[in-house]
Formats: C-alpha cells, sequence, structure tokens
C-alpha cells in the first residue's frame, strides 16, 4: 500500500542528471594513486550557471572521516582578513592553512597536493601495497550557492598503481565529435555515444592474502542543462568497442533554441575519473 | 440495580410469556453471562383453584444478586385467585447461575413466568383424540434452529381461532380446526411476528407448515480488550465488545487494530502495524497469542492481524504495568486470546474485502472434540499489480495465515487442547522489464501450542503450555544479496496456583524460552572496508548459528484483603529476567512488580501500579552485544461508572528507560503523560467512546548530558480518537471515527553532501535532533453495514469510506537527490472499500 502511494506521489523534484544550479561534477587527480611524497595536481569539472563568479576551497587530509577533513573554522575566519595583512602575518597565514590541510584556493591558488611522507606509516608491507584512500573535501561557492563535495584518492605503494580514464571519443548520433558545437533538432531524441581509454588490469591482495588479477569496472554519469533523458531506462549494456569502452546516453534535445550542455563523466572504480563536455545548438 | 432483563426462562413445564413487554430503556452494558436457573421450586397449588380447576400464569420480576441468590420477587402480572403469593414465596428460593458482565459477577433483574396447570384429566380409553389437521416447526432465519416456547395462532376474518406453543423441538399441532382458509401467526419472547403465513385446512388431510421466524437480533456480544480477570487483576484494563470491534471503521474488523484507537496508543505512519505504546520503541512491545510469543501482531502493512477475528476471543491490551506473567519486554504487551468454547451447531463464516479473502469454521466432532479452523490468503497483489500497469515498477505484497484448533471436550475438569497456527508473508518488487525480482522480502511463523489445565485438588491447580515454533526470514536484494534467519523456538509455560482463600491466591510458574538462531548472509560483492569508498569488493558468505536461553522464573502473590473480594486486589510479584546466550556471558536482573486496584465507592475504583521490566536487545540491536534493556514503569489513575453504561477512566502513567543502546551507547528515555477514556458501552442502539491521550516521550544518546533530551521518534503530545456507532431500523448500522494526532518529529536536513566516488549525496542533518514536527494527522472515517437474514444463512454488507474529509496528511519527509528541495509523502486520500461476510450455521 505504501509502495502504491509511493509510486503516485513524486514530487517535481530537479534530478541528479539536471544542470541547473552550482555542481561539482568531477574531480581528477594526477597522478591518479600517488605514492607518500609525491604532489598530486587536481583538475575538475564544474558546472556554474550563467558564468557566476565562484570560488573553490580544497582541503586533503589522510585520515578523513564521513563528514570529511577537520579543519578549524578560525582559520577560515582569518582567511577572509587577508587584506588586512602584513606580509609576514600572511606567510603565517599561509603556513597555518597548509598545515591544516589546505591545498587549494581558487581562483588564485590552484589545489597541489603534496602527499606525506609519512601517509601510509603504520602499515604493514602488504597493507602498504594496497593502501589508503585519502579525502580531498572541496567548497566550491558562489554568492547564491554552494556544494560540498568529498573524493577520495588511492595512496599506496602499489605495484600496478592507477591511471585516470579518458573519455577519447564521441558519436553524436553516428557522428563522431569534432569539438565543435553541434547542431540538433530539438524534441528529436539523439544518441550519445562515449568512449573511454581501455579498462586496466591491476594486481589485488583478497583479505584472505591472495593475489589476484584485477579489471576496472567502468561507469558512467551524464549532466544536461536541458531536455531530458531517454526514456527507456532497459537499454542493454553496450559490448565494448577494441578500442576502449563505451557509454551510452539518449538526449532529448529541448525544443526551446539556445545552447546546451552535455557532459559526460567515466569513473574506472578506484578513484580515477575523465570526462568531455559537449556543447550543442538548437536552431 | 444492574439492568432489567426480559428473559422468560423455561421452567418445567415451559412458560412462554408471548406477550412479554419489548426491554425498558435503560441503558445496559453487555452481559457476558446470562443467570441461569439452577434450582427450580414447586410451589403448592393454591386449594381453591384446584377445586375449581382453575390454571393460571403469574408473571413475576425476579431480582438475582451477585451471588446468583434471589433478593426481591414482585408480581408484574397477577392472576389472581392465590396463584400470586404462592409463587411469589416459590420464587423465593429460586437458585441462578450469577450474571457476569465484563467486571464480574452483577446483579440482575429477569421476568419470569411462573405457571400453574391442573393434571389433565384422564381421558377414557374409548374416546380417541381428535385428528391432528395442522403440524409443522418453527425455526430460526439463519441459524435453522427450533423456536422453543414460542405462540403459534391461526387465525381467521381477523380472530384468533385457536392457538398453540412450540414444544422444546420447536413443533407444533392443531385439531379439531374445520376445513377451510386460514392465517398462521407465529412469535416469541426473542422472535418478533413476522408476515402470516395462508395455509389450507383440507378434510382428511394433514396441512404440514414450517414457519421461519428472524431473531430480533444476531449480534454478539463478546469482549475484546479486556485483561485476564479470573487470573491476575491487571492494572489497566480496557474492555471493547465484538459489536463495537466490527463497526468501527478503519479497522477492517480486526479486533486488534482497535487497540489503535485505545489511549496510550500512537498512530503509526500510514496507520501501519507498528505498535508504540506509551512511548516506547515499538520493539518493545510483545505480542502473544494464547499466552506464546510471535515476531509480528500484522500482517505486511499493518492492515490485517495474523489471525483470523473469527477466531479470537479477546485481546489483552496491557499498556504499562503489567503483571510478572509477562516478560522480556519493557513496552507493553498485547495478548490475543482464541474462542474456547466451540458450538454444537457448526458455523462457517466466509469473508471477503479489498485486501483477502478468509474462511472459518468452527464446531463439535461428535460432541468429543471441539474445532476451529481458518484460512486466509490476501490477493493485494493482483489489485496492485492492475494499478501499477505500465508504471515501470511491480509490487507485489501478499499473505497468508492458517489455524487449526482442536480441544477434547469430555476431558472431566481438565481442559486440554492442541493450536497450530501460522502465517506468511511475502513481498516482491520487480521491474517490469525484468523478470528478475529486484527485492524480495518473506517471512514466516508457525506455532504448535498445547494446554492444559488440570485442577489438582479444589485449591491447588496446574497449567501447562509447551510449545514449539519456526520463525524464518528472507531478504534479497536482485542476485547480489541474499540474507536469510531461521530461528527454531522452544516455549515452555507453566504455573502452579494455590487458591487458598477467596481473599488470597498464590501463584509461581516459569516461563522459558530456547530459540536456536541460525543466519545465512551471501552478498557476491561487498566493499572490504564500509569506511573507505574505493575499498575493493569481495564475496560475503556468513554463516552463523546461536543458542539463546531465557528461563524467566515467577512469583505472585493476589490478596483481597476486603470481606467483597472484589473491591480491593492487590498483586506484588518477582520476575528473573533472564538473557543467555553460547557466544556471552549470561544477564540477570530481578524485577519486583506491584499493582493494586481498589473501588473506593459504588463505580469508583483507585488503580495503580509500579514495576521494572528488562529485555534482552531487540530489533536492529539483536546479535550484537548481550545486555538487558531496563524499564521502570508506574501508573495511577481512576476509572469511574457513572450509569450501567457510562464510564471514564483517567490514568497518569511514567516511563523511565536505560540501557537503550548497551554497551558504549548507554541511552536512556522517559515518557509520561495521560490518558482519558469516556466511553458509552453499546446500549439503546448506541456506542461510542472519546480516547486522548497527552504525553511526551524522550530519549537521550548521551545521559551524562541533561541538554541531550530530545523528542522520540514517534511522540506525538495529542492523540484524539472519537469512536461512534449508531444501529438504525432494518438491520443497518451507522459509525463513524474522527482522529487528530500531532506530527511526528523529524530531523530537518540543510543539504547534502556529495560523496564523488560511490555518487551519491548524504543528507547533512540539522544540529538539533527531531527539531521539527510533520503536520498533524486528521481523518474522519465513516462505516455503513446491512444485515440480511435469510433462512439459512446471512450476509453483511459493509463498506468503510476512509479520510471522508479527505485530510491531507504529510505521512514523512521526502528529499530530492541533494537534500535541497523538500516534499511530504501524504496519507491515504479519502478511500472506499468494500466487502461482505457470509455466516451459515450447518
Amino acid at each position: 500500500m505504501i509502495a502504491l502511494f509511493l509510486a503516485c506521489q513524486q514530487p517535481d523534484f530537479s534530478q541528479e542528471w539536471e544542470l541547473d544550479r552550482l555542481r561539482l561534477l568531477a574531480v581528477r587527480a594526477e597522478p591518479a594513486e600517488p605514492r607518500p611524497g609525491e604532489v598530486v595536481q587536481f583538475s575538475a569539472l564544474r558546472y556554474v550557471p550563467d558564468g557566476a563568479e565562484w570560488s573553490a576551497l580544497w582541503i586533503a587530509c589522510v585520515a578523513g572521516s564521513e563528514q570529511g577533513c577537520s579543519f578549524d573554522p578560525a582559520l577560515l575566519e582569518r582567511l577572509e582578513t587577508i587584506d588586512t595583512l602584513s606580509p609576514a602575518e600572511l606567510m603565517q597565514l599561509v603556513s597555518d592553512l597548509q598545515a591544516a590541510g589546505l591545498v587549494g584556493i581558487q581562483p588564485g591558488i590552484d589545489p597541489v597536493w603534496p602527499v606525506p611522507e609519512d601517509a601510509l606509516a603504520g602499515l604493514s608491507e602488504a597493507e602498504a601495497l594496497e593502501g589508503l584512500s585519502a579525502t580531498i573535501q572541496v567548497t566550491l561557492g558562489t554568492e547564491a550557492d554552494q556544494e560540498l563535495v568529498l573524493k577520495s584518492i588511492p595512496v599506496s605503494l602499489a605495484a600496478t598503481p592507477n591511471h585516470n580514464p579518458d573519455v577519447v571519443g564521441m558519436l553524436v548520433g553516428d557522428v563522431p565529435h569534432s569539438g565543435a558545437p553541434v547542431l540538433v533538432e530539438g524534441g528529436r531524441p539523439i544518441d550519445l555515444i562515449a568512449t573511454a581509454t581501455p579498462r586496466e588490469i591491476y594486481q589485488y591482495t583478497t583479505s584472505e592474502g591472495k593475489v589476484e588479477e584485477r579489471t576496472e569496472s567502468y561507469s558512467w554519469r551524464w549532466y544536461i542543462n536541458g531536455g531530458d533523458l531517454g526514456t527507456d531506462l532497459g537499454v542493454p549494456r553496450l559490448p565494448d568497442a577494441e578500442d576502449g569502452v563505451l557509454g551510452l546516453f539518449t538526449w532529448t534535445p529541448p525544443k526551446e533554441s539556445g545552447t546546451y550542455e552535455v557532459d559526460v563523466v567515466v569513473l574506472d572504480g578506484r578513484g580515477g575519473m575523465g570526462w568531455r563536455s559537449v556543447f550543442f545548438e538548437v536552431e | 440495580m444492574y439492568a432489567l432483563l426480559t428473559l422468560a426462562l423455561a421452567q418445567d413445564p415451559g412458560a412462554p410469556a408471548p406477550d412479554a413487554p419489548p426491554p425498558p430503556a435503560e441503558e445496559l452494558p453487555p452481559l457476558l453471562k446470562e443467570p441461569v436457573l439452577l434450582e427450580f421450586v414447586q410451589a403448592p397449588y393454591p386449594p381453591e383453584a384446584e377445586a375449581q380447576g382453575l390454571s393460571a400464569v403469574v408473571r413475576l420480576l425476579i431480582e438475582v444478586d451477585e451471588s446468583g441468590a434471589v433478593s426481591k420477587v414482585e408480581v408484574s402480572i397477577p392472576a389472581g385467585n392465590g396463584f400470586d403469593e404462592a409463587a411469589v414465596e416459590a420464587a423465593k428460593k429460586f437458585r441462578f447461575s450469577p450474571a457476569e458482565d465484563a467486571s464480574g459477577p452483577v446483579p440482575v433483574a429477569l421476568e419470569f413466568d411462573y405457571r400453574f396447570e391442573l393434571a389433565a384429566a384422564p381421558v377414557p380409553v374409548e374416546q380417541a383424540p381428535s385428528p391432528i389437521v395442522l403440524e409443522g416447526q418453527l425455526r430460526e432465519n439463519a441459524t435453522r434452529k427450533p423456536i422453543p416456547d414460542a405462540v403459534v395462532q391461526v387465525l381467521q376474518a381477523g380472530k384468533t381461532v385457536a392457538n398453540t406453543s412450540t414444544d422444546v423441538e420447536g413443533r407444533y399441532a392443531f385439531r379439531e380446526l374445520p376445513p377451510g382458509k386460514y392465517l398462521l401467526r407465529a412469535y416469541g419472547v426473542d422472535h418478533p411476528k413476522d408476515d402470516d403465513v395462508e395455509i389450507e385446512i383440507v378434510a382428511g388431510e394433514v396441512t404440514s407448515a414450517t414457519v421461519w421466524l428472524t431473531r430480533g437480533t444476531y449480534r454478539e456480544a463478546g469482549v475484546i480488550g479486556i485483561y485476564e480477570k479470573e487470573k491476575t487483576p491487571e492494572v489497566t484494563r480496557r474492555v471493547i465488545t465484538m459489536e463495537e470491534v466490527r463497526r468501527i471503521p478503519g479497522t477492517f474488523g480486526d479486533p486488534v487494530r482497535v487497540i489503535q484507537n485505545l489511549p496510550g496508543v500512537a498512530r503509526p505512519p500510514f496507520g501501519g502495524g507498528l505498535l508504540v505504546l506509551r512511548g516506547a520503541n515499538p520493539e518493545d512491545s510483545n505480542v502473544y497469542v494464547d499466552g506464546v510469543e510471535v515476531p509480528l501482531v500484522y500482517h505486511l502493512g499493518g492492515y490485517r492481524s495474523i489471525i483470523n477475528a473469527s477466531l479470537i476471543e479477546s485481546v489483552d491490551y496491557l499498556p504499562g504495568t503489567y503483571s510478572a506473567r509477562y516478560g522480556r519486554s519493557t513496552g507493553g504487551v498485547i495478548d490475543v486470546r482464541t474462542h474456547t468454547e466451540y458450538p454444537e451447531q457448526s458455523k462457517i463464516v466466509w469473508r471477503s474485502d479489498f485486501l483477502d479473502t478468509g474462511v472459518f469454521a468452527t464446531g463439535q466432532l461428535g460432541k468429543k472434540v471441539g474445532y476451529s479452523a481458518g484460512v486466509r490468503r490476501s490477493y493485494l497483489d493482483a489489485l496492485l499489480g492492475l494499478v501499477l500497469k505500465d508504471t515501470g515498477f511491480y509490487a507485489a505484497p501478499r499473505w497468508f495465515d492458517y489455524q487449526l484448533k482442536l480441544e477434547a471436550l469430555d476431558a472431566g475438569p481438565d481442559r486440554i487442547s492442541g493450536f497450530l497456527f501460522g502465517f506468511q508473508d511475502d513481498l516482491i518488487v520487480r521491474l517490469d522489464a525484468s523478470d528478475e525480482p529486484l527485492v524480495g522480502l518473506h517471512y514466516s511463523t508457525h506455532r504448535l501450542v498445547f494446554h492444559w489445565e488440570h485442577p489438582i485438588d479444589d485449591k491447588l491447580s496446574l497449567e501447562l503450555q509447551p510449545a514449539v515454533g519456526l520463525d524464518g526470514v528472507r531478504f534479497g536484494f536482485g542476485s547480489a544479496v541474499e540474507l536469510s534467519l531461521k530461528a527454531w523456538l522452544i516455549e515452555l509455560r507453566g504455573n502452579l496456583a494455590y487458591k487458598a482463600s477467596p481473599h488470597l491466591t498464590i501463584r509461581t510458574g516459569l516461563d522459558t524460552e530456547i530459540s536456536r538462531n541460525d543466519l545465512k548472509v551471501y552478498a557476491g560483492s561487498v566493499p572490504v572496508d564500509n569506511d573507505n569508498p574505493l575499498a575493493e569488493e569481495e564475496p560475503l558468505s556468513v554463516t552463523e548459528g546461536l543458542w539463546q536461553f531465557q528461563p524467566d522464573p515467577f512469583a505472585e502473590v493476589i490478596w483481597r484483603p476486603l470481606q467483597d473480594p472484589d473491591r480491593m486486589s492487590l498483586v506484588g510479584g518477582l520476575r528473573l529476567s533472564t538473557a543467555a546466550r553460547t557466544d556471552t556471558p549470561s544477564k540477570i536482573s530481578l524485577d519486583p512488580r506491584f499493582g493494586a486496584r481498589f473501588e473506593v465507592f459504588k463505580g469508583g475504583t483507585i488503580k495503580a501500579g509500579t514495576g521494572l521490566y528488562h529485555q534482552a536487545p531487540q530489533g536492529s540491536k539483536l546479535g550484537g552485544d548481550l545486555f538487558l534493556e531496563q524499564a521502570w514503569s508506574s501508573e495511577l489513575g481512576w476509572e469511574q461508572k457513572f450509569t450501567p453504561a457510562i464510564s471514564a477512566d483517567v490514568t497518569g502513567f511514567y516511563r523511565k528507560m536505560d540501557d537503550l543502546g548497551g554497551g558504549d551507547n548507554p541511552g536512556i528515555g522517559r515518557s509520561y503523560g495521560m490518558e482519558v477514556m469516556l466511553r458509552h458501552a453499546p446500549a439503546n442502539n448506541f456506542f461510542g467512546w472519546i480516547s486522548y491521550t497527552l504525553s511526551r516521550s524522550e530519549r537521550n544518546d548521551t545521559p551524562d548530558d541533561p541538554e541531550g533530551w530530545y523528542a522520540f521518534d514517534y511522540d506525538q503530545t495529542h492523540i484524539l480518537t472519537l469512536v461512534a456507532g449508531y444501529t438504525l431500523p432494518w438491520d443497518f448500522d451507522l459509525s463513524t471515527r474522527f482522529q487528530y494526532v500531532t506530527g511526528n518529529p523529524y530531523t530537518p536536513y540543510e543539504g547534502g553532501l556529495f560523496l564523488m566516488d560511490s555518487g551519491g549525496y548524504i543528507p547533512l542533518a540539522g544540529i538539533e535532533t527531531n527539531s521539527e514536527r510533520m503536520a498533524p494527522y486528521y481523518a474522519l472515517d465513516l462505516r455503513i453495514e446491512k444485515l440480511f437474514t435469510f433462512k439459512h444463512w446471512q450476509l453483511s454488507i459493509f463498506s468503510d469510506v476512509l479520510n471522508v474529509v479527505h485530510g491531507k496528511n504529510p505521512e514523512f519527509t521526502i528529499y530530492n537527490y541533494d537534500y535541497t528541495e523538500k516534499d511530504y509523502v501524504q496519507g491515504l486520500p479519502i478511500f472506499p472499500s468494500f466487502g461482505f461476510q457470509a455466516e451459515v450455521k450447518l
């Protein structure tokens, strides 16, 4: 009975695939699976509506909780007084922020994280091969909105460290995407097929100590800022192509003319991410 | 004086009172047991009347006290000629069995026709009786029972030309009626006259006519929701008759669901099956069937209890300070009692509504064995399939239950019975595109119970009740996850009662439960570290077995210190609450309990109780650390009977809860409040009650922090229920229910945190737990029922219309994907349902 009423009472909520507000869709760490002492650079896929001014605060920690890294809010309050600080005070603040885990403030300081040398301290050799997950906490904000995100990246001494996947191709309908905006007809569904780099094979030591070779499992996320999803949710999984892994999405462009954005993100399940954005013009 | 009954009790020979007046318009609560004439005294025939050859019938009004003795006799319809005085003197020496209502023996008044008849004059052998020209039988519609002691009249041209009365088999006969057309008229004390029957007497032939009469009322007046008064006087007792149960809208005629209309019971979301009694957690209240613990009292969704309503005799609803006989719970107790009487005339009941169909039969096998059997199956899965067609979503809930009870009827003073019952519920959810269920849930319970009561002597009695059972739960999520839990149970309840005097009873017993729990979990792949979003996955296969042993001895003393033992009862008890598992040290606690009732003046009773209660971890805490949750429960109240039908009950309660989480998360709780019930028992075609609860239930997960208290998830400040029913002419019943309940508290979310690797948002809860409340719930429900009586059976057709005013009742909040948008799932809109019940007596 409850199921019946739930089925009949779906509120008109915005959907996760709808780009209708500030979003941080993907974060990519390079290298994807660093060793202690290595320096990691981050890049991100954002959606910022109407070209609004945005800022991002990046914090990293090795042992984060479900709620992210612990960070003293008083440091952020000091950050707001940055214009009034002397050079010495500014240097001290930067030092304090870095010690607390701050790895980037955008715009201005792009996120870069030197992985602590002692990140794997206390782990056995076997455990260090599997490593642990470090937490990257990103606060993306505009004047009107804010998005809180936790991203994990593995830190290990793995013999076969992870690499990020890439979206290497896109078929719009049956036509390879060249990178330029694509002209489409409003209201007419169109299939988008993304191709990613092949899955990696890596070594995993099971909890029983057995070493086995595993193949990554990709998942795809699609986002649009107009139009609708295809209604057929029962689309079978596409077989992989010889040169990569395929992700499919059926998009119905809106009937209103304008420029629209479709973003596709591929995840390898080990913390690696890649993405591609395609822009469409509806006549 | 309790009541005025119009009973024409049969004496030998029978003396019907055909013209008995209708019952006077005085309010009557239902009698559970009518008085029976045990000792008839033959009056001397007045000599003068005998000499004159006079016969007579004297109608008497006899008052019978609580012990069954005649306290007063008055002549209601005199006959003169010395008959009246003789009848009164004889009737004063009558002896009756006491009449009883829900509160015990009560005084009653009844009408009695004392018949004086001279022995028939010897009939000369040569004078053969006139031949019978008209004969037949009176039978009752629907039940087919013969109607004895009824009046049969033969009329012609509007005048009575002959009359007689029926014998014990309902038969009648007329002689010496000349040929011609007549009208036949019949009526009895409980059977008003119906249309006259046309007959024709033909010379030389015997005319035969069976006359069917409809009984004035077929409604039974069983009792529901009463404490087990003959065993232990519980502090709080709530009495609802079956007549009311059947007619309360929204309960679907289910006696157990009626409890949700009584004080102290919170309303669960969607009116479902959770039992929240006096602010306790739902899993902290225990449910029993005939004293045997069962894990659930309702089928899926909480709309139907697991026992066929036709089998239920009473429901003990003990919300607070119950006696030492019950344990393993810190909340309340609900004990569903099944019938222990089996009619000589077998009965079959078929009931269907939009939820399910059930068949029930009861009767006797050769007068040696009584039986009751029922089976029921829902078809909600088929109906939902139609509704959800083309939605891309398929949900199929279904349930099935069965009961078979056998009892020896020739066991002398012993009572020996066996009861097999069980149920199975399934829920399958799948997407249309896939044959593979997305979610599968199955649970089942089966119990086999033997019951033996043996009076060792006139003071000592033994009661033994061994039971075995099997509970099963299976849950599957696609082919990825499968969980099954199977529990074998052995329960033994036994007690020895010594009734030293009407004022003192000592009872000691053992309430033992042994269970073997086997858990199997299989998952194709689960993360090896739940805290790591990038954790690798491995297959999981777990098999665990666990023995649990809870031998709880108890003892109690029931002392009735006053000369009238029913005026005051004091019950002191001790129970050893135990919990032992094979994998951890045992836990033991001694629980003292005390309850008292005292009738301060006629109709006014004060009641009080307090006690300590313990239970092993329940629900989600099962299988973790072994500890004993504790509750100290107290109540104080007053019951007032204003008239025989109108009564009130005001009770204050307080419950203090400790060790709710055990181990590192001790957790404490408290609930307190006041319950009020103003009730009009069924009388003068009306019944109804107002039930109101004002309460507060709180929890504190950090006991050292006095600021840590927050409202419990089901805390409802005001719970108001109004129920009323009226019986209209032509067997129409109309009833209504209004409910107003404060909305449940909830913790609002202030946005979400995006976990980029797993792809979902987790809510960021507000700082204060349960700081907001849902809007209040209100609904008006209506029910109408029409009873049709046919020669061989009866048919009830009923319709419940829920939420007539179409109240927009939010049941709980839902959020969008990132917890930035909020809406409410609303409860039932205006919702009509229909059903019928057919009853055949063989």
